[in-house]
């Protein structure tokens, strides 16, 4: 049970972010994380430590050396092994955070043993599968008029900025005050005592302020409490923890590595009539909930479409990396991008509308499961925002130029203006599974539009569109639900290219409201903006992008690819066209020699394209 | 190193190593308005006026603003600029969250100091340059809009700046 408490205003605390906060005398902390994983016990040591400053390890904890929350038990610090990269060995504490750094970085870790010949430096074991599947018989792919298959990578991050985590704990005559994100004082508590013995009645804890919901679990803050608490017991004097950007991205907000592994087979008409779906997750060393989480992928990884016969399989993986941060948005999110990159890849390459495509498909029953969004429903989204944005001309007119590209003998692939436009649509939820339904899911359409600067390698994108089914809202609630998608969409838009903004100056939201109960609005744009931008890209690119987020070095290399292969191609045709017109009265076997000249440039475009 | 500078009208001498960042060198001397962001320049959370002009604190090496003048919000709150640059704020309904303000009021005070009126695309370069969840970017930008309207009615400029 959770108990919230809002910070309470005492002598020594000036500020409501827990990170300005201070006390008289405090000290600052920062975590001995080890940066390899050992199986057995370790030591370590660093340089001396200046006067006024201690190191705390598993050693040095006064009471239990591990917590419990929501039925998950982890080490407090590292004692027996290190089970992942990064997991703090122990704490270090003093007055200046410059020399802390500094005591950090002289971190040695040493395996008491030497490691086993057989043991590999990377451990990756199955921590649990599931198959689902509904009179799959995969003996008919073979004879099937189409099949397309495809493997699609996504880890998005949220790189969303705002204070990152850590604690405060004040100490004042005996009594403890726990400033942290976590909303759950009790949990706090709770841990805090029964790691540093002292009494359940001595310890407050208070939630800061914290401007956006933190992707995190209430583990990791209770932990992130007790290793500070341990510090602040030993100390007998206020300690303040405060996690660098850059531990924030690799230990709190680190998003799962999730693959999936499309096969699907089409009839004529561009149905699909099989389908198999693997996917793989890289969780982390740490991950509660893992059959919710399996349940949550079986559920959405079909999206809403429908097959009669598939096979569903997903795997999750216990790795030596650090845990991640598990959001069951961010699960629709990633299943979300696979599934609309393949539609668009199978449109693509049996040359369907994409629009046509997707409402062939969609699911046929009054409901869809477990979207509760019916066929209709998606078809007025479809057919609002491709109207829009004159999406099908626009679509029709790049997949040409697409086609084309690398057909133009004597005009290069990239002369601008290059551009591309992707489509998506789909639904999340906020809430768990409930009966294979979900609460309040909110269904939407998106398209984004880009140009690409060859030159530069610059995307700027053109517009972007969005049209969500909100279920029953009012007039005023509209301007609130634009501006909040309208920073979701930005926030979206900011994760997917690393190292590079980009950015909209034109976002479109298109608000359709339904007698439906009002719906859960706030993840739709990371459900549909990252599938959307991809299906642009690869028609700029006209190669397919697999993953999400996109480098722009990796797009340099795949325009570069590109240009090699067209620039080898013309020197080919130059070569048998010179040879051509030296042997214009020549036999055959000259003939011959230019054909071959031909073949092998059809080759070489053969291959650049796939 | 002794590094001697500014800070808020205070001509004040600190000991630090010279490649420390002016971000945690003025937080060390409590100065709780310059916050950590991103920590690499972009996202504007721990800007500070060096000499006037809005920089990054995070990205400035303490060693570099020997004999300059720092100011941050705690300070600059007490200048006229603030006052119209808040109200600028109010009347567009932007309201901070406390953790992007220094990023948000030193950046428009950039723009209601510049001699020339700036371009949309210019007002847009600069709210893409501010990265908070707690205002959206057009909101921001009417703020922007109406705060440089309140400074050229202060000064008794006309709508073309002059």
């Amino acid at each position: 049970m959770c108990a919230s408490k809002s910070v309470k205003n005492a002598d020594f605390f000036s500020n409501e972010f827990y990170s300005d906060m201070s006390a008289t005398f405090m000290d600052n902390a920062l975590l001995l994380r080890s940066p390899v994983v050992i199986n057995g016990s370790f030591a370590f040591k660093t340089d001396e430590l200046p006067l006024g400053y201690s190191i705390f390890s598993a050693d040095d904890i006064p009471g239990k050396k591990e917590i419990t929350v929501n039925g998950i038990t982890v080490p407090v610090f590292a004692k027996d092994s290190i089970l992942y990269k990064g997991q703090p060995v122990g704490i270090v504490t003093g007055p200046d955070v410059q020399v802390l750094k500094k005591i950090c970085k002289s971190l040695v870790v040493t395996a008491a043993e030497e490691p086993s010949p057989g043991e590999s430096d990377s451990q990756k074991t199955i921590l649990t599968y599931e198959t689902k599947s509904s009179g799959y018989d995969e003996s008919l792919f073979p004879s099937s008029e189409h099949v397309i298959s495809g493997r699609w990578i996504s880890n998005l991050e949220d790189i969303s900025i705002n204070e990152s985590e850590g604690a405060f704990i004040g100490y004042n005559d005996g009594q403890f005050s726990v400033f942290s994100h976590s909303s759950c004082g009790a949990e706090i508590e709770k841990n805090v005592s029964i790691v540093t013995g002292v009494e359940k009645s001595l310890i407050d804890a208070y939630q800061t302020k914290n401007i956006k919901k933190q992707r995190v679990y209430g583990w990791q803050t209770a932990l992130l409490c007790a290793q500070v608490a341990v510090a602040a017991v030993k100390l007998k004097k206020s300690v303040k923890l405060v996690y660098s950007r850059q531990e924030q991205l690799d230990f709190v907000v680190r998003p799962m590595d999730v693959q999936v592994n499309h096969t699907t087979a089409l009839d004529e008409n561009g149905r699909i009539i099989l389908w198999n779906i693997d996917v793989t997750v890289d969780a982390g060393n740490i991950v509660p909930d893992a059959d919710q989480l399996i349940q949550r992928f079986e559920t959405v990884v079909m999206g809403l479409y429908d097959c009669p016969e598939y096979r569903i399989n997903v795997t999750i993986l216990k790795t030596d990396n650090p845990p991640v941060s598990i959001n069951y948005c961010s699960v629709d999110s990633y299943c979300n991008f696979a599934l609309e990159c393949h539609i668009n890849k199978i449109a693509d390459e049996l040359d369907l509308d994409p629009v046509e495509l997707r409402i062939n498909n969609a699911y046929n029953d009054k409901d869809f499961k477990p979207f509760k969004s019916n066929k209709d429903s998606l078809v007025h989204l479809l057919t609002s925002i491709t109207n829009k944005c004159d999406f099908k001309r626009k679509n029709v007119a790049y997949r040409l130029s697409e086609k084309s590209r690398y057909a133009q003998d004597n005009i290069s692939p990239f002369l601008p203006p290059v551009r591309g436009i992707g489509l998506s649509c789909g639904s999340t939820s906020g809430t768990s599974v409930n009966e294979n339904f979900f609460d309040l899911p909110a269904t939407g359409s998106c398209v984004v539009e880009m140009d690409f600067e060859p030159s530069s390698f610059d995307i700027t994108l053109r517009g972007v569109w969005l049209c969500i089914n909100a279920g029953q809202i009012s007039k005023e609630e509209v301007t609130e639900i634009k501006k909040k998608i309208s920073i979701c969409v930005r926030n979206v838009l900011f994760d997917l290219i690393d190292d590079h903004i980009v950015q909209s100056d034109r976002i479109d939201l298109l608000i359709a409201s339904s007698t439906e109960k009002s719906r859960v609005y706030d993840n739709i744009a990371s459900t549909l903006v990252p599938a959307a931008f991809i299906n642009a890209l690869s028609q700029v690119l006209a190669q397919i992008v697999n993953k999400t987020p996109v480098s722009k070095e990796q797009i340099y290399q795949m325009v570069t690819k590109a240009q090699i292969a067209f620039d080898e191609k013309m020197a080919l045709l130059r070569l048998s066209q010179n040879q051509g017109n030296e042997g214009a009265d020549a036999d055959d076997a000259d003939g011959a020699d230019v054909r071959n000249g031909a073949a092998e440039a059809e080759k070489i475009e053969e291959s650049s394209e796939s | 190193m002794n590094i001697s500078f500014e800070i808020n009208g205070v001509y004040t001498t600190t000991q630090a190593e010279p490649d420390e960042k002016l971000l945690s060198v003025l937080r060390k001397h409590n100065l709780y308005s310059v916050k950590s962001g991103c920590e690499q320049g972009k996202c504007g959370f721990c800007t500070v006026l060096l000499n006037d002009e809005p920089v990054p604190s995070c990205k400035v090496p303490v060693a570099i603003v020997q004999n300059s003048r720092v100011e941050t919000l705690e300070h600059f709150s007490m200048s006229k600029d603030y006052e119209i640059i808040m109200e600028g704020f109010e009347k567009a309904g932007v309201k901070l969250c406390g953790f992007c303000n220094s990023a948000k009021i030193f950046a428009t005070y950039k723009v209601i100091n510049s001699p020339e009126r700036p371009e949309k695309k210019a007002l847009i370069e600069v709210a893409d340059t501010v990265r908070c969840d707690c205002t959206e970017r057009d909101s921001f930008m009417n703020g922007v809009y109406y705060a440089l309207a309140l400074k050229h009615e202060h000064e008794g400029r006309r709508r073309d700046g002059r």
